[in-house]
């Protein structure tokens, strides 16, 4: 045991440790690095799974919600067919006839205030007959666009079902359970082995590394003056370890070599998934602009949605407008009844007053003639011995003490008997 | 290092949905689309007993990086539940959080197509802008 013995053996041992060092720090980054890049491809997987998933819902609420529910059942069958061309259109049709007839009646009812020259139907406006008529012959166009419409739909219904929902998407989500399958040997490799046998190389080129610094710390040791027995027992072990260097350094070529398949495996694993990611990425891409095709479309049922609420509003409003002046018809052949009441009462009331008037004018007539003969008798009885200028022009006046002058207004031209 | 307040917007549109038929607001909705949580553990980058935990029941995590003023610079989400839409750090040791929670089967009762087309529209943007971030 000399010095240059144990400088050689010591240079052996740093040119090992050197090289497993360097050997270890590869395998050591290239697991690192497959443990970010499949943390990365994780990542990836789960918001991809977000938007597929999201996708899916969202095509089935615009085939559920939007679609099925709110064109379909709300919209055409109940708010459009029902409510607009049913109900409404009925109750259109029964007041514009109901307005219609009541016209006519009107037009045959003479104005006999007039002397039947003229009818009832002349005093109100004739247009009012109009009204729901010429909203009632748009309801064709209307009934067309709504069956249009209706076409649109069941079309745009079996699209979204047939070829989006049922196709596409439930095709993008096979091709991403296929991609990321659990079950696949690549998941199995990704989520398990790879876990397991990065930990075990790990400890390997530990454990590798631990020997070779351990073997060097040892030459370390030999070089510094020690007791002679501990010395040479130390020389034994290191000379034989030394002997043992190659061997072990196979070994953690070995594992390294190992760490590079693992790693040329996962890469091989990771590319498949990544050209699965985009050959996902491209159908998704798809499906949205699908999706965002779609908000376009709806845009026309939207349309005529507010098409016929115009429609509608128009038509409830003229429907309003003549049950009002259906009222107001009702009401004035009502009040015209009631006019010819009146003049008859103001006939009797006029009847009364020449009643009155005539016995007035009778019994002033009785004392006048009485005063005439009372005139007469004074005359003559005095009048040759009065003066004439004693009261002049009075003395023989005949005329009456009263005049009367009425007027009571004939109401006998009217509703002649 | 004082503990940053964090305050999470959940933007999924179901929180805006009305489905009761009164009108108002079911009571789970008006707290489910914004939390504070609180069951929060630090983890630092240079934390070595990290990994040793790594199985406990985490249910997001959340990356912050900050600069040395301990200003927030980038923020990414980690979780099944829910995607990131945006972060905003108004303040120091605030952080708001635009999320999104997975979507789910809605239930419209009372929307006219109006409503129903925005909300459509609102979840394909969302979806959009998440799907563009990737």
């Amino acid at each position: 045991m000399n010095t240059s013995e144990i400088e050689a053996l010591r240079q052996n041992a740093r040119n090992f440790l050197t090289d497993a060092q360097e050997l270890c720090q590869q395998s050591d980054t290239k697991l690192m690095n497959l443990k970010l890049k499949i943390q990365n491809e994780q990542k990836h997987r789960t918001k991809l799974q977000f938007i597929i998933t999201g996708i899916k819902c969202q095509v089935e609420f615009l085939l559920n919600n939007i679609l099925v529910k709110e064109i379909g059942e709300n919209l055409i069958e109940h708010e459009w067919c029902e409510n607009v061309l049913g109900d409404l259109v009925q109750e259109m049709e029964f007041w514009h006839n109901a307005i219609y007839k009541k016209i006519e009646h009107l037009g045959k009812v003479p104005n006999v205030l007039a002397g039947g020259k003229s009818f009832l139907g002349d005093y109100v406006a004739q247009e009012s007959n109009g009204m729901l008529r010429d909203k009632l012959s748009e309801i064709p166009v209307i009934k067309a666009q709504v069956e249009n419409i209706r076409k649109q739909y069941d079309l745009m219904v079996h699209k979204v079902r047939n070829q989006l929902l049922d196709t596409k998407v439930r095709g993008t989500i096979g091709d991403f359970n296929v991609c990321y399958s659990a079950e696949s040997k690549n998941s199995a490799t990704l989520d398990h082995a790879f876990p397991d046998e990065k930990e075990r190389m790990e400890k390997e080129l530990v454990s590798f590394l631990n020997s070779f610094t351990d073997h060097f710390d040892k030459c370390n040791l030999l070089c510094e003056d020690l007791p002679a027995v501990d010395s040479i027992a130390l020389f034994e072990i290191v000379k034989r370890d030394d002997s043992e260097l190659a061997s072990i350094y196979e070994l953690l070529e070995e594992t390294a070599s190992e760490v590079s398949s693992l790693y040329d495996e996962i890469m091989s694993i990771l590319q498949e998934r990544e050209e699965g990611r985009h050959r996902l990425m491209t159908s998704t891409s798809k499906l949205f602009q699908e999706s965002r095709k779609h908000e376009e479309y709806l845009s026309v049922f939207k349309g005529i949605s507010d098409l016929v609420q115009r429609f509608k509003d128009t038509c409830m409003e003229e429907l309003q407008q003549v049950i009002e002046l259906n009222t107001f018809y009702d009401k004035f052949e009502k009040s015209y009844a009631n006019l010819l009441n009146e003049v008859n009462r103001r006939k009797q009331v006029s009847h009364k007053l020449s009643k009155i008037l005539k016995s007035c004018e009778d019994a002033l007539q009785e004392v006048n003639a009485k005063d005439i003969n009372a005139r007469q008798t004074f005359l003559s009885e005095n009048g040759q011995y009065l003066p004439e200028t004693i009261w002049q022009d009075k003395i023989d006046d005949m005329k009456p003490l009263y005049s009367m002058h009425y007027e009571v207004r004939d109401y006998d031209k009217y509703l002649q008997e | 290092m004082i503990p940053f307040t964090l305050t999470v917007h959940d933007r999924n549109v179901s929180h805006t949905l009305a489905t009761t038929n009164t009108g108002a607001q079911h009571p789970d909705h008006a707290s489910k689309a914004i939390s504070f949580p609180t069951n929060i553990r630090y983890v630092f980058e240079d934390d070595e007993d990290f990994v040793a935990e790594e199985d406990a029941d985490i249910e997001n995590i959340l990356i912050v990086e900050v600069d040395p003023n301990l200003k927030v610079t980038q923020v990414e989400l980690i979780s099944d539940e829910y995607q990131l839409l945006s972060f905003e750090s108004q303040a120091d040791n605030e952080l708001e959080l635009d999320v999104l929670s997975r979507f789910c089967t809605l239930e419209t009762e009372s929307q006219d197509l109006d409503e129903l087309m925005q909300i459509y529209k609102t979840q394909n943007e969302q979806l959009n802008s998440i799907f563009n971030a990737l």
